[in-house]
């Protein structure tokens, strides 16, 4: 006599239940595809929106990583009694050493109670809160300025009485265009260049900035004051920066001497703070199109209880047990969800791609979120099935089979 | 009575009617099937027949009496060991055929197996032997839109077969059929005996129930034996 148990191995069983609800989903293929475009639409929306919040980010960081994320100020720092301990003259040269350092751009102090007017007939109580600066040779090279107008000091002017313009200083003093003249100190300059605004050194913008060599030469006098380094702009290669800050701490003052070092923007800050409105409107009109496509996956699953009532009795009589039913219903409204969110994540994967396209971002996409997206999608299908199949293993065989 | 698989102990059946009371559809029976053993039962509509075969098949228990399968007592069994018993042992033929319209023949042949302990593999082979069987080698892969009523009944016996069963019930098994295809459906159920398997077919055609050895008739939820052939 063969005794007989339904002891399948764990796989067989697995591989049986899945056939049977690819089977009962595949049978109404378009009743299939609207019950699962609720949870399409609903995860599309996630990944899309979340997606072209991610974008917007790798963009914004890119421009923020273009502008100075990788520029490091380097200052005079002050002593415990609150004295500014100067830069040591070798400073520039020990930095620019530095491993991960590409460029060095020095600024000297500048010499004191220097005036800068526009022309004499302006009242000299009229003080307009413009600095001056003076820069060795490469300095704004090493900010990465862009001039607006004109050009920089170099070799064939750098003992002439020329000045470049910071885009404030400009606009406030009314110069429009390189070759008029300024007052400094009572003394008659060129403009010979006009920089554009420049985020990443923003003291810059209200600087008029002149050549060491002719500063040095026209104030002997101060010689002294302006030899010393007031600010040292250190590129560094993109990402280094926070890893050689305090690097560049130490091969500024090798005894030891306090210096500032400071990221010429705060854009750290920027990278971490970015623009989360966007994913937050992506889960909640995804958690409401879950909801809303779960309950469409219910309606689907009770409906097709009671189409599918002779097959139901036909399977309790071949000898499924309710629990068999009831499994068999929960994988298949898992299924339709599966599809649905596999469906949504394309949907919402190309939208994002075609909105970073179009915007000409690059395209990211919350990688971690795809998974989790998915997870949820196929819950609420579990979650939708549960009690259309567990009225379905409810069915006794004899009422099941008497409906056709 | 040691080759006795099926057995009925006073075994009555009530529904609830309209008004409450409850309604005796089958009257108290004693019944006996033995291995191998070829039954029809006959009666006119509504006289208890399907009542009968649901509750010999164990889809439907019984409000008083015991109903032995092989000895022991099928209500005491719960119903996850009856689903085992019927998913192992108990072949059912219906009079709609009862196929999944979405899958082959050979598909509809594997559910048959499917609750069993069988790997995919052996119940493959099996079911395509069963059709080879019933005349449908050559009709695996065709759905039942695709087959004729016979063909889907021819399937709906293979489906019954394919797991060696040690009784099949037919519920008018030809009811949806003409007579030439109806005796061609019987002829294979008939067959079954090569593997000393029961049959119980209930019919209302007295040309089907006069092929089967042993005939029970039921009028009005009683059940009585026909013994001979001289009434078909």
């Amino acid at each position: 006599m063969r005794k007989s148990v339904m002891r399948k191995p764990w796989r067989t069983r697995i591989a049986d239940l899945l056939h049977t609800a690819w089977i009962g989903a595949t049978g109404r293929i378009s009743r299939t595809v609207l019950a699962s475009l609720g949870i399409a639409l609903g995860v599309a929306a996630y990944v899309a929106l979340s997606g072209i919040a991610a974008s917007n980010q790798a963009a914004l960081l890119a421009q923020l990583d273009a502008l100075g994320a990788n520029l490091q100020i380097v200052a005079p720092g002050q002593d415990a009694a609150g004295q500014t301990v100067p830069l040591p003259a070798y400073a520039p040269e020990t930095i620019a050493r530095q491993p991960g350092v590409e460029q060095v751009g020095v600024f000297d102090a500048a010499p004191s109670g220097v005036q800068i007017f526009k022309n004499e007939l302006v009242p000299k109580s009229n003080g307009n809160a413009l600095a001056l600066a003076v820069m060795r040779p490469g300095a704004l090279d090493a900010i990465d300025a862009s001039f607006a107008q004109g050009h920089g000091i170099d070799q064939a002017n750098q003992h002439l009485p020329v000045a470049v313009l910071g885009s404030e200083v400009a606009y406030r003093l009314g110069v429009n265009e390189p070759g008029d003249r300024i007052l400094i100190d009572n003394e008659w300059y060129g403009v010979i260049g006009i920089l554009n605004s420049l985020p990443q050194a923003e003291n810059l913008n209200s600087a008029v900035i002149i050549g060491e060599s002719w500063a040095l030469a026209h104030y002997p006098d101060q010689q002294a004051t302006i030899s010393a380094i007031s600010a040292m702009y250190v590129r560094t290669k993109p990402g280094d920066a926070e890893s050689i800050r305090r690097m560049l701490a130490h091969a500024a003052n090798l005894t030891g001497g306090n210096v500032s070092v400071n990221a010429s923007a705060d854009l750290s800050k920027a990278r971490s703070t970015t623009d989360d409105s966007l994913t937050a409107l992506g889960l909640m009109i995804g958690v409401i199109a879950l909801a809303v496509g779960g309950m469409s996956i219910a309606n689907m699953m009770i409906v097709t209880v009671m189409e599918r009532r002779g097959e139901i009795g036909l399977r309790r009589a071949l000898g499924a047990t309710p629990s068999n039913i009831r499994m068999q219903f929960v994988t298949e409204a898992a299924m339709l969800s599966m599809f649905g969110g596999l469906a949504g994540i394309l949907i919402g994967a190309g939208a994002a791609a075609g909105v970073a396209f179009a915007a000409g971002q690059p395209l990211a996409l919350d990688w971690q979120a795809l998974p989790l997206a998915w997870g949820a999608a196929v819950l609420v299908g579990i979650l939708a099935g549960l009690y259309p199949a567990t009225r379905a293993a409810r069915l006794t065989p004899t009422e099941a089979l008497r409906s056709e | 009575m040691t080759d006795a698989l099926l057995t009925l102990e006073n075994v009555t059946k009530s529904f609830p009617g309209k008004d409450g009371s409850m309604l005796e559809i089958l009257h108290p029976a004693n019944l006996t099937i033995g291995r191998g053993e070829r039954i029809a039962i006959i009666g006119p509509s509504g006289s208890g027949k399907s009542t009968l075969l649901s509750m010999l098949g164990t889809l439907d228990m019984p409000t008083s009496g015991i109903l032995r399968y092989d000895g022991e007592n099928v209500a005491a069994m719960g119903e996850r060991r009856r689903s085992i018993l019927r998913a192992a042992r108990i072949g059912f033929v219906f009079q709609q055929f009862h196929l999944i319209a979405t899958v082959s023949a050979l598909e509809n042949v594997m559910v048959g197996l499917q609750y069993t302990d069988l790997p995919r593999r052996q119940r493959h082979e099996r079911a395509v032997a069963a059709l080879e069987r019933v005349g449908l080698g050559g009709r695996l892969n065709h759905r039942p839109s695709q087959l004729s009523g016979g063909e889907q009944q021819r399937v709906a016996i293979a489906r019954a077969l394919v797991k060696q069963p040690d009784i099949i019930f037919a519920d008018e098994p030809t009811g949806a059929l003409d007579t030439d295809t109806g005796h061609a459906i019987i002829d294979l159920l008939l067959d079954a005996e090569r593997d000393n398997a029961s049959l119980v077919v209930v019919t209302h055609d007295m040309t089907v129930a006069a092929r089967f050895p042993r005939r029970l008739h039921i009028r009005d939820g009683v059940v009585t034996e026909i013994t001979g052939d001289d009434h078909a």
